[in-house]
């Protein structure tokens, strides 16, 4: 079993009409047992920008890490809240820098913009950007997000179809893949506020 | 099955032949071969056949390993000599169907006939009525994995050719003339040779046609231009 | 008499010789100086996979089976645009099958006589429930050498309900509502899980009954998405319709080329 499989976990995140929405599992296991029901992948960075974390949980909890210190290095210097499309430069460069001895998680960045575009894009373990106008999934419930999405997601959803939208794909992700489950967690983010729903799924 | 017997099997070839395309047009089928059989990247046998006639109405070209050819010709002519005796022409499609059936046994025992063979043909659909009779281009790789097509480039021309005469083909379908059909070969021939090493300059094109049968390319030779390979340094 | 010794020495030097070709032999097969990995990875491969998918639903008097029509070769390569994936066996069973392409016309070739010989024996068609068991005992014949196929068969059942059996590829077998296999499987079962299996609806809601239309439109839409993320499968959709009481319908769809 694969490093990146280790520990389970699936992130996903969806873009909308002036919203984005950012959704993970809450099961961390050791392979093939269960050890925590209730960690979030997904941590906040500011108001309006997330970070998904999936891969291997220990070292995306020290990514993290280096992310908010980053960060708030940024804010301190710059004295402004930072961009996603700023966050993800940074994580993305902080990866590389561990290109030879990466760490084991692919980092995903949602977020609104000043502007409050939307901003969604996924990296892999070595820091390679992508960032399509649609949606992102990764984790290990990845190509069963991949699927569903391409047939839920819509041009300029408002924030109540991409919240449905973005539930529905990890709902029936968690269906299939063993690795994820015991519910999901999902951020939707608008201009003036962030909605934070705790979905049951299959809980198993 | 002996520990040893391995040794003893086509693991890996050993004279080989690349490319071989082929393409349908209205009445028939051509099919174009280098003449050349290499010994890893050595040109090894030059002014060797690549295809080969089976009756009026198949003609088999071959990419892959030569000997494992050689020993495939056998079985087919004793193929064909059964049907004789029963006074039937074995078809193209028929003999494609052994042929695969053929390939994927070897395959079974772990002992592959290490080609990609090209049936080519002309399927007569009633007996001496060249009116019904259709063209037929049957593929099959050494793990016995058969299928149809109109347009074929197999071995390296997989990945630099079919696309290219897939393109060709598009444009005018069924209606393709025999010319046309051998002018997009000839093209295909060099891009093969600009791009892949152990293609040559000499080939032939042979054809399946309704009326006239199989008709042996003669060996026939091509140049191409290389006044861009002075340009072309590599960069390394 | 002790003094000759000429037949002794030629049978020593003959069995010197068998056992240097012996010792040659099994060095050969068995180089001394490669790890068994090496070797191993020196083997020759018997499998090659040609991708594309493959997907059934079934419903109360109906199943529909799907498949592209793409062959590839080692997921970058197009053979053919016009692969056939799906055999239809009898007017009430249809065979899907994706994965090694080889295998997949060996397991074709297999059924068709099966059911022939099932033919000329009882003078009637084969029902699917039969021919299910059929295929799984088939591949389970192969267990050791196995066929490398994700099988489906699908068709109407001896009571004109529509049926489908998902298969791995050493036989085992699952009677289900629908299912997928091939190279796009994980993006098409979850969401025929959604919207046919209505697992992320809660309990107490209620569940409309699949209609034909509807598992067309479904089918597509799964295509559609798989195609769009998943090199190895697109060209066309290969779709075949089985209604109880009705004739078999085959169509082909468009589906994206790249």
């Amino acid at each position: 079993m694969s490093i990146m499989s280790y520990t389970g976990g699936t992130v996903v995140a969806m873009a909308g009409d002036e919203c984005v929405c950012i959704a993970s599992d809450l099961r961390i296991g050791e392979q093939m047992t269960t050890i925590a029901t209730d960690q979030k992948k997904v941590h906040k960075v500011t108001d309006k920008v997330y970070v998904g974390l999936a891969g291997f949980q220990s070292d995306a909890r020290t990514v993290l890490e280096k992310i908010m210190f980053r960060k708030n290095l940024y804010e301190l210097r710059e004295n402004r809240n930072i961009k996603p499309q700023v966050l993800s430069e940074m994580i993305s460069n902080l990866a590389y820098q561990h290109r030879f001895g990466s760490y084991f998680t692919e980092p995903l960045v949602a977020g609104l913009d000043d502007t409050n575009k939307p901003y969604i894009c996924c990296m892999d373990t070595i820091g390679c950007v992508s960032a399509p106008r649609d949606f992102v999934a990764v984790g290990t419930g990845q190509e069963y997000l991949l699927g569903v999405c391409e047939n839920f997601w819509r041009e300029n959803m408002k924030p109540d179809e991409l919240f449905e939208a973005t539930a529905q794909s990890i709902l029936s992700c968690l269906e299939r893949d063993a690795a994820s489950g015991w519910g999901a967690v999902v951020y939707t983010i608008t201009k003036d506020k962030v909605n934070v729903s705790t979905i049951k799924a299959r809980m198993d | 099955m002996n520990a040893h017997d391995e040794v003893q099997r086509t693991l890996n070839p050993t004279c080989t032949g690349t490319s071989v395309i082929a393409l349908q047009y209205k009445t028939g089928v051509v099919v174009l071969t280098d003449r050349v059989v290499s010994y890893g990247k050595m040109a090894r046998y030059k002014n060797v056949s690549r295809q080969y006639k089976v009756n009026d109405n198949v003609l088999i070209a071959f990419g892959g390993d030569h000997a494992d050819f050689h020993w495939l010709q056998n079985v087919i002519e004793r193929q064909v000599l059964l049907w004789k005796r029963f006074d039937q022409d074995i078809g193209p499609k028929a003999l494609h169907g052994y042929l695969t059936s053929l390939l994927y046994a070897k395959r079974c025992k772990m002992n592959p006939v290490w080609n990609t063979l090209v049936v080519a043909g002309v399927e007569e659909e009633e007996k001496n009525n060249k009116e019904t009779s259709t063209p037929f281009i049957g593929v099959i790789t050494q793990k016995g994995c058969a299928y149809q097509v109109k347009h074929i480039a197999t071995g390296l021309g997989a990945f630099l050719l079919n696309q290219a005469v897939e393109d060709e083909w598009r444009k005018k379908g069924e209606d393709l003339s025999r010319e046309e059909a051998e002018a997009v070969l000839r093209k295909s021939l060099e891009l093969t040779l600009y791009h892949d090493c152990v293609a040559d300059n000499e080939f032939e094109i042979g054809r399946v046609d309704a009326t006239e049968g199989v008709v042996l390319g003669k060996e026939e030779k091509i140049i191409g231009d290389w006044s861009i390979a002075e340009t072309n340094c590599q960069y390394e | 008499m002790t003094s000759f010794t000429g037949i002794t020495a030629v049978a020593n030097a003959t069995n010197e010789m068998a056992m240097f070709k012996q010792a040659m032999k099994e060095v050969a097969a068995h180089p001394e100086w490669m790890s068994s990995r090496q070797i191993e990875r020196q083997r020759w491969n018997p499998y090659s996979m040609e991708g594309g998918s493959t997907c059934a639903i079934s419903g109360e008097n109906f199943a529909i089976v799907a498949s592209d029509t793409r062959m590839t070769q080692n997921d970058i390569n197009i053979l053919t645009r016009d692969a056939e994936k799906i055999q239809i066996l009898n007017d009430n069973i249809i065979l899907t099958t994706s994965g090694f392409y080889g295998d997949v016309l060996q397991l074709k070739k297999v059924l068709q006589s099966r059911l022939h010989k099932y033919r000329f024996d009882y003078r009637s068609d084969m029902s699917v429930d039969l021919c299910a068991e059929l295929l799984s005992r088939n591949l389970y014949y192969r267990r050791f050498f196995p066929y490398y196929t994700g099988a489906i068969l699908a068709g109407i059942d001896e009571h004109g309900k529509g049926a489908v059996f998902s298969y791995d590829p050493i036989g085992c077998i699952e009677r289900l509502g629908y299912s997928a296999s091939g190279a796009a499987e994980p993006m098409i079962i979850p969401f025929l899980d959604c919207q046919i299996g209505h697992v992320t609806l809660s309990e107490g809601y209620e569940r409309p009954e699949l209609t034909l239309d509807r598992a067309i439109s479904l089918m597509k839409d799964s295509f559609r998405g798989a195609a769009e993320r998943e090199i190895s499968t697109g060209d066309k959709i290969h779709l075949v319709i089985a209604e109880a009481g009705k004739p078999v319908v085959v169509k082909f769809l468009p589906l994206r080329e790249d």
